[in-house]
């Protein structure tokens, strides 16, 4: 009798196993997407739901816009990366009070659960190591986990909701995981695009063809994906030297050398993810390219050795618009 | 009593203990060794995924790197748990598994950074051959008419296609070829006349770009796939298998050792258990045989205090009745004497003095014989032999015998054969014929006949003196020798219950036996066997 509950436990617990690894294959094909038809696609939808504890979410988005995490009290994570600027700032380098500025252009926060590193020169593997960084570094937070988690303690109401979600309580570690819960849920499933691809609706004329040239010209050889790039890295300048056009080379041009010092990784930078990009300007590790249609055009040339014309860019512009999400049911 | 539930608590510790020392080693095994187990070969489907995956993102079949992306985040969390080696393991098997998990990690990170060196060279390579189709229609559209042209036009549609050979053969002639023409083409002032340069220079470029990359693509997805991460994964498996099983094997071993010592405790406590109780046990019976030996010599006590309680009230009943008797009897011829002897005449007279002193003499004769036991229960009743002539004895104590009870009775003596003398007691030799004859007469009827038979056995002397009176009850026959006891048939003849007794103490004392036979109506046997040896003067 005690054998057989022995077993029975012991499958049970498999089965739990089981059934754990299976959740997040059942949460994407309830999410209504055939994986079987956009097998081999380059572009997938990003998936509608995601298996998060909604109460880390909930302290995490608190403490995204608490001021008080940060060294001096004075910024937060949304002063770089706010939700309504496409989860960037809007400007071609960081601008906070008694900072010096960040060396590259600010990411956008959107999406970043489906980016394989993190940084432009991907230095981070973990959202975790990306969110220690900012905390520390002299142009972002210029903190310490321990100084926020002081900084917020004497507040019961974030106590209580820590209690709530962690059998720790707040602690640093427990308030890191929280804001990276809050990242990760930061999703923009529902483009456009993703409703197209999932036969939900149609592209107008000048979208599709801007999504054909954009097939057609090579773009899509790096920007695939669900997250439509952010899942590998690609040399700034394939086909043509790209800063020695630029001019002005800085630290920051260097990309992942900086982070491998390998001669093959210069200016070898992590495919940004084009999801929501209209709504990101300015483009490029550099803040450089200002509009759209002249990001579009800089790639076309430097990536694919292309000239494009100027309707040619407006259309694949036209696409990428289409590639603006909705984020907690409202479009960005 | 509470050192025996002290015990039993003891015993169930114990044995709940070793059932747990058994069962214990073997849950753990089975749960985190399952994780462990899982997490290995879960590492090893994926790295055959991953060499799935890596070809066909080479060959098209798949068009975006997610795939990739999740394995490798799927193998880096694997690694991650391979690090973590279950705790039952012991730590010398754990040191050497984390060792081979060190080397896998450093296989993968080496994979890791090819496969992202093959993303970004396939990405630009993919790009280039999917322009080349492209490029090829592009020049097909030229006109043929300028031979200048067209023979420029040959060798284009020639370069792409060798490229497009050269994307799936990667054979050393093509490359050469392609290699060849692409100098040709690219050749200053090649194109300077032709139309539409733009197009023939990027299909120049992209072609060089499949030349130039399609052996790097290829060499790396060589080097990913000669990585020996799955053989060392397997490996990896097989090397924990067979720790896991040493390490199974060596905790039932433990669990055998420590069941062995609890069954081993619990034994051993059912032994002391047992062996105390073996002990009390023995104790109880002694404390139980002590007690009933007590009851016993109290019961022989008791016995005693009764037969005490009993000689009295016979010692009060007989003098009662035969001290009043003859005392009444004297009491009442020496009134009648004194009243009416000038009356009487001397025979009348003589008659009544008779009866007082006949009554006297009984009296005088019981309280001899009282005085006699009295003698003999305070050890003063002694064995004095000396020379006896038996026959002259004999006679004298049968002639008294007949004078005793006036002829009512025939006496007669048989024996013994003359002899010369014998060392005998006298006095108590007296004691015991007296008694007998006497006895005998008086519990037979008037005229019977009484036979004493003396005789010898070596040097036995054997008295026997039958009668055929009234008998003795077989009730009666076993304490016919207590003072004071009387058969229950005696009637109104009267007697102390004193002879028997004295008869008994006086062989006793002459060291030799009695026997008595006896039937109710018929009569009564009663021998007497003495040593008597005969007088050597």
């Amino acid at each position: 009798m005690k054998l057989g509950g022995l077993i029975a436990a012991t499958l049970w617990c498999a089965g739990c196993g089981i059934v754990d690894a299976q959740q997040p294959a059942q949460a994407a094909s309830s999410a209504g997407l055939p994986v079987g038809e956009l097998r081999g696609a380059a572009i997938v939808p990003l998936p509608r739901g995601q298996q998060l504890d909604t109460r880390k979410v909930a302290v995490g988005e608190r403490l995204y816009t608490d001021t008080r995490l940060s060294g001096d009290g004075l910024v937060s994570c949304q002063s770089c990366h706010a939700l309504g600027k496409g989860g960037a700032n809007g400007e071609s380098r960081s601008n906070l009070p008694g900072r010096p500025p960040v060396p590259v252009n600010v990411p956008s926060v959107f999406n970043v659960a489906y980016d394989f590193r993190y940084a432009w020169n991907g230095r981070y593997e973990r959202l975790e190591d990306q969110l220690d960084f900012a905390m520390t570094a002299a142009a972002a937070m210029a903190g310490t986990w321990a100084r926020a988690v002081q900084a917020v303690a004497p507040d019961s109401s974030y106590m209580a909701a820590f209690a709530d979600a962690y059998p720790e309580g707040l602690t640093e570690r427990s308030m890191r995981d929280a804001l990276v819960a809050y990242c990760r849920s930061l999703t923009t499933p529902d483009s456009r695009f993703d409703q197209y691809l999932r036969g939900e609706g149609t592209l107008g004329e000048h979208e599709q063809r801007g999504y054909e040239a954009f097939r057609a010209y090579g773009c899509i050889s790096c920007h695939q994906g669900q997250n439509v790039g952010g899942n590998m890295y690609q040399r700034f300048g394939v086909m043509f030297d790209y800063f020695a056009d630029r001019g002005d080379l800085r630290p920051a041009d260097l990309g992942r050398y900086n982070a491998t010092h390998l001669e093959r990784d210069r200016y070898m930078f992590r495919v940004p993810s084009l999801r929501n990009v209209e709504k990101t300007a300015p483009y490029f590790h550099d803040g450089s390219a200002k509009t759209l249609e002249e990001a579009v055009t800089t790639m076309a040339r430097y990536q694919l050795g292309r000239e494009l014309t100027a309707p040619q860019a407006s259309e694949i512009a036209a696409f990428l618009r289409t590639l603006t999400g909705k984020y907690r049911g409202e479009p960005l | 009593m509470l050192r025996y539930t002290q015990a039993l608590t003891l015993l169930l510790v114990l044995a709940f203990g070793g059932y747990r020392a058994w069962s214990w080693p073997r849950r753990v095994d089975s749960a985190s060794s399952e994780r462990y187990d899982q997490t290995l070969r879960s590492m090893l489907a994926l790295q055959i995924e991953l060499t799935a995956e890596l070809m066909k993102t080479r060959s098209g079949l798949v068009s975006n790197y997610d795939g990739l992306v999740r394995i490798e985040a799927g193998l880096h969390d694997h690694a991650q748990r391979a690090q973590q080696a279950p705790r039952f393991l012991p730590t010398a098997a754990r040191e050497q598994l984390r060792r081979t998990v060190d080397s896998l990690e450093r296989a993968r990170r080496a994979t890791e950074e090819l496969i992202e060196t093959f993303k970004t060279n396939n990405a630009v390579l993919r790009n280039s051959i999917r322009f080349l189709p492209v490029a090829a229609a592009e020049i097909d559209a030229l006109s043929d008419a300028n031979p200048e042209t067209r023979a420029y036009k040959q060798r284009a549609a020639a370069l792409v296609r060798d490229v497009l050979l050269l994307h799936d053969w990667n054979d050393q002639a093509i490359l050469a070829r392609v290699s060849e023409s692409l100098r040709a083409l690219a050749a200053p002032g090649a194109t300077d006349r032709l139309p539409a340069k733009q197009e023939l220079s990027l299909v120049l470029l992209h072609a060089g770009i499949v030349r130039e990359r399609a052996p790097v693509v290829d060499e790396l997805v060589r080097r990913i796939l000669s990585e020996p991460t799955p053989a060392r994964t397997e490996a990896l498996l097989s090397r924990y298998t067979v720790l896991q099983r040493a390490a199974v094997l060596r905790a039932e071993r433990d669990a055998q050792l420590l069941f062995g010592l609890a069954l081993c405790s619990v034994l051993s406590g059912s032994a002391w258990i047992m062996l105390r109780m073996r002990r009390t046990a023995q104790q109880l019976r002694v404390a139980s045989d002590q007690l009933s030996q007590a009851v016993a010599s109290l019961r022989v006590e008791q016995e005693k205090q009764r037969e005490l309680a009993e000689l009295k009230s016979r010692f009060v009943s007989m003098t009662s009745h035969e001290f009043r008797t003859p005392l009444s009897t004297i009491m009442s011829s020496s009134e009648m004497l004194a009243a009416y002897s000038d009356k009487w005449s001397v025979e009348k007279k003589e008659q009544h003095f008779q009866r007082i002193r006949s009554s006297v003499q009984g009296m005088t004769r019981m309280l001899d014989g009282i005085l006699l036991i009295g003698r003999s229960d305070a050890g003063m009743l002694s064995f004095n032999p000396a020379r006896l002539d038996l026959g002259k004895f004999c006679a004298d104590a049968v002639e008294s015998a007949v004078l005793a009870c006036r002829a009512d009775h025939e006496i007669v003596l048989e024996g013994p054969e003359p002899e010369p003398a014998v060392i005998a007691d006298e006095a108590l030799l007296r004691h015991m014929v007296d008694n007998l004859l006497s006895n005998a007469v008086k519990y037979s009827p008037r005229g019977s006949k009484v036979l004493m038979k003396v005789s010898r056995e070596g040097q036995d002397v054997v008295l026997d003196v039958r009668d055929q009176g009234i008998g003795i009850p077989d009730a009666d026959q076993k304490r016919l020798f207590e003072t004071f006891h009387r058969g229950g048939n005696v009637g109104t003849t009267s007697g102390s219950g004193l002879g028997l007794s004295i008869v008994k103490r006086a062989v006793d004392l002459h060291g030799g036996s009695l026997a008595l036979e006896s039937a109710v109506g018929v009569g009564t046997r009663f021998t007497i066997r003495l040593p008597c040896p005969r007088s050597e003067a």
